[in-house]
């Protein structure tokens, strides 16, 4: 979105009047992207949905507190990265699991859940993303397949850039690893 | 055709304009445009080393589907999310209003009730401080009272009998003054003595009693 258009969205987010028409705007514009940024944390479809309707509601409820020191569209994914995430912990904890348990637990979803399709080199692929650390597993989700730029994930995070690369460097290299372990 | 055509009609009464047309001010370094297909090629080696060899020679494809016209129904559901979510804000707002005003008198009431149990206790400590301060010096005090000029001020703020005697008549007499008491026949008989009769006759006389049927 052009640096002018969402100005005016802004403004018209702050009207009382005209926020409702604005936040539609806002949701026809970014629900793809922030649907599968979600999808790629929950991995489940059924979730991915309800994250997606938590973090619309909270950016709504909290549209006053928005004070645009970032883009609209880092905020919204910051929203929906922090959804995301206590999502999972919350689904850990009900069902008592540790780490291992729940990354077990969504590369299941991943293999037998619906509304997944991939041959077999993209699914190694998501299967060895599902084996990195937490920080890891976001910055290679959204620098490679979501293609933002390090300031923007360095936003949403709240990780330094120069932390944000290493992250990346690491995630790749454990991924080729799996990927050349499976070939 | 017919836009160049106008066009060229509008620059003919600008000569000056029409010298530097197609010239271009910007310049490019002499092999830009040679370099641009290596540049690429070298950018495109960066990001497959950046990679890996197997990432890099990977085609990026979503392996993630939604239902067909999912993102058509996210607008309407996250609308009557946000209905329900006002609705219910407003049932429960005097609902929250009313608890809290139940939880004020009952933290009232156990306030009250508190202060009830304990002030007696602490008024009784406090009484029973004061006498402890009181008793020495009203000791001091009665020892030093003369017991003859008291019983003195006894006696004279005493009432004598005949002085409470006379007193007592007169409240009696004050209270019999608002009463009509029964004439007796002898004092009417007086009083109509008493009665001026020729005098009463004289002031008749006097009167103009012509126009009186």
């Amino acid at each position: 979105m052009l640096a002018v258009e969402e100005r005016e969205l802004l403004v018209q987010l702050k009207d009382v009047e005209g926020k409702e028409i604005a936040f539609a705007k806002l949701i026809r514009l970014y629900q793809k992207s922030l649907y599968f940024h979600i999808r790629r944390i929950v991995i489940s479809h059924d979730d991915a949905d309800d994250v997606l309707q938590n973090t619309l509601m909270k950016a709504w409820r909290n549209l006053a507190k928005f004070r645009a020191e970032s883009s609209i569209k880092t905020w919204l994914y910051r929203i929906a990265t922090n959804e995301s995430l206590t999502f999972l912990k919350q689904k850990q904890k009900r069902a008592f699991q540790d780490v291992e348990d729940l990354q077990n637990d969504l590369r299941h979803s991943l293999s037998s859940g619906p509304y997944i399709d991939g041959d077999e080199i993209q699914m190694k692929l998501q299967e060895a993303i599902l084996t990195l650390p937490e920080r890891q597993r976001l910055v290679f989700n959204m620098r490679y397949f979501e293609e933002l730029k390090y300031d923007e994930i360095s936003q949403i995070l709240e990780v330094s850039v120069g932390s944000l690369k290493a992250s990346y460097h690491h995630a790749v290299k454990k991924i080729e690893q799996k990927l050349k372990g499976n070939t | 055709m017919k836009d160049r055509r106008e066009h060229s009609e509008e620059l003919s009464n600008a000569p000056e304009l029409r010298k530097l047309k197609g010239k271009n001010s910007f310049q490019v370094p002499d092999s830009y445009f040679e370099e641009i297909g290596s540049r690429f090629q070298a950018k495109l080696e960066e990001e497959e080393e950046e990679l890996g060899p197997i990432l890099g020679k990977l085609v990026k494809k979503n392996v993630f589907q939604v239902p067909e016209d999912y993102f058509g129904g996210v607008l309407n559901r996250f609308e009557h999310a946000r209905n329900e979510e006002e609705e219910r804000k407003s049932i429960s707002a005097p609902i929250i209003s009313m608890r809290a005003t139940y939880v004020m008198l009952a933290a009232v009431a156990v306030f009250t009730l508190l202060f009830l149990i304990f002030r007696p206790q602490e008024e009784n400590i406090q009484l029973q401080d004061e006498v402890a301060l009181s008793e020495f010096p009203l000791e001091d005090l009665l020892a030093e009272v003369d017991p003859a000029s008291l019983s003195e001020e006894m006696l004279l703020s005493t009432f004598e009998g005949e002085e409470f005697s006379e007193w007592v008549e007169g409240i009696n007499s004050d209270e019999a003054e608002g009463e009509v008491l029964p004439l007796e026949e002898e004092s009417i008989d007086e009083l109509i003595e008493e009665l001026d009769v020729y005098s009463l006759e004289e002031e008749l006389d006097g009167l103009d009693l012509e126009g009186l049927d």
